[in-house]
């Protein structure tokens, strides 16, 4: 019984965490976006569910890439070059688009990190930066989650030392 | 408790690792470097470099790397030989081009052996250089092939080529 | 509250058909570890001679990504130490002390009843502790993205360590290195603590009676334990290496593996265990920030040999070191003291309190760490499949599979599968908490609010874990 209480407190907390984000109403972002060894910048790319996004990356060196996961986006970001090479890892065959810029929709919720995908130098494999599309519930309900495993393991201990003479 | 023959077996099995594992590198080096029709071919073993810029001879691996920027590479050839460049990256993908001979330009990726073959039929100097945006060094990238007569005679000076001089990337003297 | 010999669990000896046979067998080490050493010193050499370029070389992707994963993610959760069974690095230092690859020798000079070679020296008492891997981990790992990312610098490391393995084997007795200064064994010893299975005495009363000992002192069946632990007394995993000597060496028998809840050892003993838990939590906080972190400017600090920002490092290795040794050990300290004042029991002294509730990093650092390993192996793991082919990068194509494109493995499920982990991590350190507080403050509510403040901070440090990782 304590056990089944424990738990609805970790799942509504959970719950209600998950609950909370919220997000403004889609609209497009034009970002110019810089990558060098080792970083992007912006890191960071908050957005909503929805916007559209028209990315135009260029390098401040070597060759770089961007790869988007779980948006099926591969770019490859030549120096001196005025064309993003495009592809889609699930279409290998298919042969890259050359784009000014990168254009695509974040429909995905969530914490998603883009990737250099052309070996640049020693740190490659950590190139990396975040775009962060609201609302991004499950970082509400995972802080929501463990901030109700505290108060649950709070109440299993204070009805636990009640019961004890 | 010892078994005499455990010992032996088990010190055996040791010292074949210890021996083996080169003996079998060795092996697959030169199985993979081997070339088809080899006794034809002049085989020019070339490694790309991004510090400094460089083609060099030298072979590029874990404990030299990081020690020095290497040599220059100067590959010579003769009219008629069937050449076969076979090109390395030590660090990021770098590009090959002779441009005067439609040689490439194809791009070499660290990791991997790319190769290309060709023909000279002209003596002369002409100029390797890298396509591929590499790093700082990348556009003093140069190195320059040399070709020579069918039976070796030096090329006309009037093929002689001048390389820009190396600002931003100079070479450690030979 | 530790695992004590008298533990419920299951008998793994008994209960899987085969086992007791297996690591019965004088010859078990030995085929274990070789084929493990054939692999280190294919590393070695592919670090020396083959391409700089850590993702097309072996040493870098089985070790870093690799065996990395599979030691933090499986090999300590499930199987405790046992790395250490099937280590090579104290492999010829062990050989030339005993002068045996699978026998055992009686007689002296020596140790205990086994007869060595080499001085035998006793390892000095103040360095028996994990002092010394507590500073070199931190010092090693400090210069961690030069390690991780450069082949040669994975080779030297690890050459260096088998020789200094080898040389302090020859002047020191038994393994020496594992249990004092080498640098993995300091962390594995500290999360072995949470693992599924333990070695222990089957029946006390059976050691009890026990006069000749033969599980430390050893004898014709088997090696003193080289780990110096008295395996009749053993009631944590910590410093057990799990080499299955003291199971074969027993005249009684009455050594067993057993399985056994998860964390269920959770009591340190000492400051320099506790000092370790700060480390390691410390430098998982750390390698999110770098290596899977978005920051640039921290990426280049960490990474002076190529960015040669060294203004820059020494301000990331300052500031590792102080949130490693002051920062997150005062806030411990500060939220132990806070909990004995709640419960009411200032007679008790600090050092026990404090011991007891730094415990609690034990399963929420390792948590944290195997959340830190899981993009690390979906992202790059596909590069285990071209290194296979050609392990050098030197151009073979040993299967075929040399050209393998880098696929990232459903890197997005990354979140997906870190949220849990770390719910796992607080939910045991809260657990491991509330159990040190009970026993020291009693059963009452005492128990409850002295646990409270370190509950809080555990849960602060999960939340700071999980907005790095999803946030």
């Amino acid at each position: 019984m304590k056990v089944a209480v424990a738990l609805l407190i970790v799942g509504a907390a959970a719950a209600a965490g998950a609950l909370f984000p919220s997000a403004s109403a889609p609209q497009e972002r034009r970002i110019k976006m810089t990558a060098r060894q080792y970083a992007f910048d912006p890191a960071v790319l908050k957005v909503n569910k929805g916007d559209t996004l028209r990315l135009r990356i260029t390098s401040l060196d070597v060759t770089h890439g961007f790869f988007l996961e779980a948006f099926d986006l591969k770019v490859a970001i030549i120096p001196d070059s005025p064309y993003l090479e495009v592809s889609h890892p699930s279409r290998p065959d298919e042969a890259p688009k050359k784009v000014e810029e990168l254009v695509f929709v974040a429909d995905k919720a969530g914490k998603f990190r883009y990737r250099c995908s052309r070996t640049c130098g020693s740190m490659h494999p950590f190139m990396q930066g975040e775009l962060v599309v609201a609302p991004n519930r499950l970082l509400g309900g995972g802080l929501g989650g463990l901030l109700g495993l505290l108060f649950a393991g709070a109440f299993l201990a204070l009805r636990r030392s009640a019961a004890t003479p | 408790m010892i078994s005499k023959r455990d010992e032996l077996l088990s010190g055996f099995l040791v010292l074949a690792v210890l021996a083996g594992i080169p003996w079998w590198v060795m092996r697959q080096e030169r199985s993979a470097n081997a070339v088809p029709d080899g006794a034809n071919v002049h085989v020019i073993n070339l490694t790309a470099v991004a510090d400094g810029g460089i083609y060099t001879f030298e072979d590029m691996v874990g404990h030299n790397y990081w020690r020095r920027r290497p040599v220059v590479a100067r590959p010579v050839v003769r009219v008629g030989e069937k050449v076969l460049f076979r090109l390395r990256s030590a660090d990021v993908t770098h590009g090959f081009s002779i441009p005067e001979l439609q040689v490439g330009p194809i791009y070499i990726e660290p990791g991997s052996v790319t190769e290309v073959r060709f023909e000279p039929s002209e003596p002369g100097q002409y100029l390797i250089q890298c396509t591929f945006r590499c790093g700082g060094c990348h556009e003093e990238m140069f190195a320059i092939l040399e070709v020579l007569g069918p039976h070796g005679e030096p090329f006309p000076e009037d093929m002689r080529l001048k390389l820009p001089p190396r600002v931003k990337c100079p070479l450690r003297d030979c | 509250m530790n695992g004590s010999p008298a533990s419920k669990g299951i008998d793994l000896l008994r209960a899987v058909p085969g086992l007791k046979w297996l690591l019965t067998r004088r010859w078990f080490q030995f085929a274990v570890v070789l084929p493990n050493l054939a692999f280190f010193y294919f590393f070695v050499i592919a670090g020396v001679f083959g391409s700089p370029v850590g993702s097309r070389n072996i040493s870098i992707i089985f070790v870093w990504i690799l065996w990395w994963f599979l030691l933090i993610a499986v090999m300590v959760p499930l199987a405790s130490r046992v790395w250490c069974t099937v280590c090579p690095i104290p492999f010829f230092g062990e050989w030339y002390q005993r002068r045996a690859l699978i026998g055992v020798r009686v007689g002296k000079p020596g140790v205990g009843r086994n007869q060595m070679a080499g001085f035998n020296k006793r390892w000095p008492k103040a360095l028996s502790n994990i002092w010394l891997q507590n500073f070199s981990f931190l010092l090693l790992c400090t210069f961690g993205v030069a390690l991780i990312t450069r082949p040669i610098v994975s080779a030297l490391v690890f050459a260096g360590l088998v020789g200094l393995a080898t040389a302090l084997h020859v002047v020191y007795r038994q393994r020496a290195f594992c249990s004092y200064v080498c640098p993995i064994s300091g962390f594995l010893s500290l999360y072995s603590m949470c693992s599924f299975i333990e070695i222990r005495s089957e029946d006390p009363d059976t050691c009890a009676r026990c006069t000749d000992k033969a599980c430390l002192a050893g004898g014709d069946a088997g090696w003193g334990c080289p780990w110096n632990v008295n395996p009749s007394k053993l009631d944590r995993n910590n410093y057990c290496g799990l080499c299955t000597e003291c199971l074969k060496t027993c005249t009684h028998d009455n050594m067993t593996v057993r399985a056994r809840p998860f964390c269920s050892d959770t009591r340190l003993k000492g400051y320099d265990e506790a000092y370790k838990a700060f480390i390691m939590i410390s430098l998982a906080l750390a390698y999110s920030v770098v290596l899977m972190g978005p920051w640039g400017t921290i990426k280049d600090w960490a990474n002076p040999t190529e960015r040669g920002r060294w203004g820059g490092f020494a301000l990331y290795a300052s500031a590792l070191w102080a949130l490693a040794l002051v920062i997150v050990p005062a806030l411990f300290y500060a939220a132990s003291r806070l909990g004995r004042r709640f419960a009411g029991a200032t007679h008790v002294p600090m050092k026990e309190i404090f011991l007891g509730f730094s415990g609690v990093l034990v399963p929420l650092g390792l948590m944290a760490w195997i959340a830190f390993s899981i993009p690390l192996i979906l992202v790059n793991g596909s590069y285990i499949i071209n290194v296979v082919s050609d392990p050098m990068g030197r151009g073979w194509d040993l299967l075929g599979t040399a050209r393998f494109p880098w696929t990232p493995f459903y890197p997005q499920s990354a979140p997906y599968l870190q949220v849990p982990v770390l719910f796992i991590g607080l939910y045991y350190a809260l657990r491991s908490g509330d159990g040190f507080a009970r026993s020291a403050f009693g059963a009452g509510p005492a128990a409850a609010k002295g646990a409270a403040p370190v509950a809080i901070l555990s849960t602060a440090v999960a939340c700071g874990f999980l907005w790095l990782f999803v946030g």
